[in-house]
């Protein structure tokens, strides 16, 4: 033991730090550098592409819930991501920068679109879902718990309409109810889930 | 159908049928809501959230095209390009709390980089965010307003204001529990109350946070920051 004063360290304690076996650091022996670096590194911008696109667009997706305009911000975020980002950054200050850019992205989108930030990107919670190989976005998860939470009708319209695609005809027809008060039903349903889901993060 | 529910529709339609959303307005909150819960109900679809070969080929063709322009500077090295892009990246994620930033004093290679920039909106408002009293030596108190976030201190007897979105990549700051520091959640790196940056993980420094204008008005302090929408 040394006397606390920081710096002290007598020779002998010194000596036996050096001699102790390798196997009693794991943490060392587990990681060789060298590999660690490989698996840290994007060779080009084609893998970095490549490895985050559909990510990104899932991400994106979940957020706007269209085709069209989850393509139109993935695109956005690449093409504002190519120029400054480089490919000697580590992957995961690629995948930071990209949901950084991407948070941005979607920000300005619903500004123009609605005025208002109807969805947001949280940075740590889209950074964990990039850096997960098989990504499972909390948001599925959400919709699956605020279906069960809904009365058998309500339910019942937003399966489908929302899950299924079925139009508002069919959906009356099946629910045996008017295609007006289909409508009605699938307002007050959404209106429900949102109600019971307040408070949860987006 | 009440015109409240036709608004409502509209959106709820483009979501159905897969399309962009419309130009509009939603004012109800509970209406957003439920336009957000139809948003996550469409994700959950099995496959909806997959993106098309044509669509991810399109883009790595446009990614090609923009690669192959012109370089803005070909003398900056790739590595001062990942620096700036991070820190622009950093104002990119400050804009999302409305704070209008100036891009160049973090572009790489800028004598301007350490210097500390102000967060000066073109549509600002001075907005009350603490009592003054409650301010002192060794006192910060963090604020949140529409547009920006961010934390104020006394500095030389004077209140002072600074953003408190990571000049990094964003990450939102959080006070040490002496009051001491602003740290950031994402990566080792610290900002005094004031700003500058104490130390940091990074191989490269960040910039200095950005200053919010602050005074004594009326009993409380207030900030200058970008004005709330409508």
């Amino acid at each position: 033991m040394n006397d606390g004063t920081p710096g002290a360290c007598p020779e002998g304690q010194a000596e036996a730090e050096d001699a102790e076996p390798a196997a009693a650091r794991p943490e060392e022996a587990a990681s060789p550098p060298l590999r660690a670096v490989d698996q840290d590194a994007y060779v080009d911008w084609d893998e970095i592409y490549s490895d985050n696109a559909t990510r990104l667009y899932r991400l994106m997706y979940s957020k706007v819930g269209n085709r069209s305009d989850a393509e139109d911000l993935t695109a956005e975020v690449f093409l504002a991501a190519l120029r400054p980002l480089r490919t000697s950054a580590s992957r995961r200050e690629v995948r930071a920068y990209l949901a950084a850019t991407a948070q941005t992205v979607l920000a300005g989108f619903w500004r123009r679109r609605l005025g208002r930030e109807v969805t947001t990107i949280d940075l740590v919670a889209a950074v964990r879902a990039m850096d997960d190989p098989q990504p499972s976005p909390d948001a599925p998860e959400r919709a699956k718990r605020l279906l069960e939470a809904l009365p058998d009708n309500y339910r019942r319209v937003l399966e489908l309409r929302f899950l299924e695609s079925r139009s508002i005809k069919d959906t009356a027809r099946e629910m045996d109810v008017t295609v007006a008060n289909a409508k009605v039903l699938q307002h007050r349903a959404l209106r429900l889930a949102a109600n019971s889901t307040a408070g949860e993060p987006t | 159908m009440t015109s409240r529910d036709r608004k409502l529709d509209k959106f709820l339609e483009a979501v159905l049928n897969d399309e962009s959303l419309p130009q509009g307005r939603l004012d109800d909150p509970e209406d957003v809501a439920a336009l957000r819960a139809a948003i996550e109900l469409r994700a959950l679809r099995e496959g909806a959230d997959v993106p098309s070969d044509e669509f991810l080929d399109e883009v790595r063709r446009r990614m090609i095209e923009s690669e192959n322009a012109p370089a803005p500077d070909p003398g900056v090295s790739r590595r001062a390009l990942l620096r700036g892009g991070i820190a622009a990246a950093g104002v990119a994620a400050a804009g999302v709390a409305g704070a209008a930033l100036d891009h160049a004093v973090l572009r790489p290679g800028n004598p301007e980089l350490a210097s500390q920039s102000e967060l000066a909106p073109d549509n600002g408002e001075w907005v009350p965010v603490v009592a003054s009293s409650s301010l002192g030596p060794g006192r910060v108190h963090r604020f949140v307003t529409s547009g920006a976030v961010g934390f104020v201190s006394e500095k030389d007897g004077v209140p002072f204001a600074v953003s408190g979105a990571c000049t990094h990549l964003g990450c939102l700051l959080q006070s040490n529990a002496q009051g001491t520091r602003l740290d950031c959640p994402c990566h080792n790196t610290a900002f005094s109350n004031d700003g500058k940056v104490m130390f940091s993980q990074l191989p490269t420094s960040p910039g200095p946070l950005p200053r919010i204008r602050a005074r004594h008005r009326d009993g409380n302090v207030e900030v200058f920051v970008p004005r709330q929408e409508a």
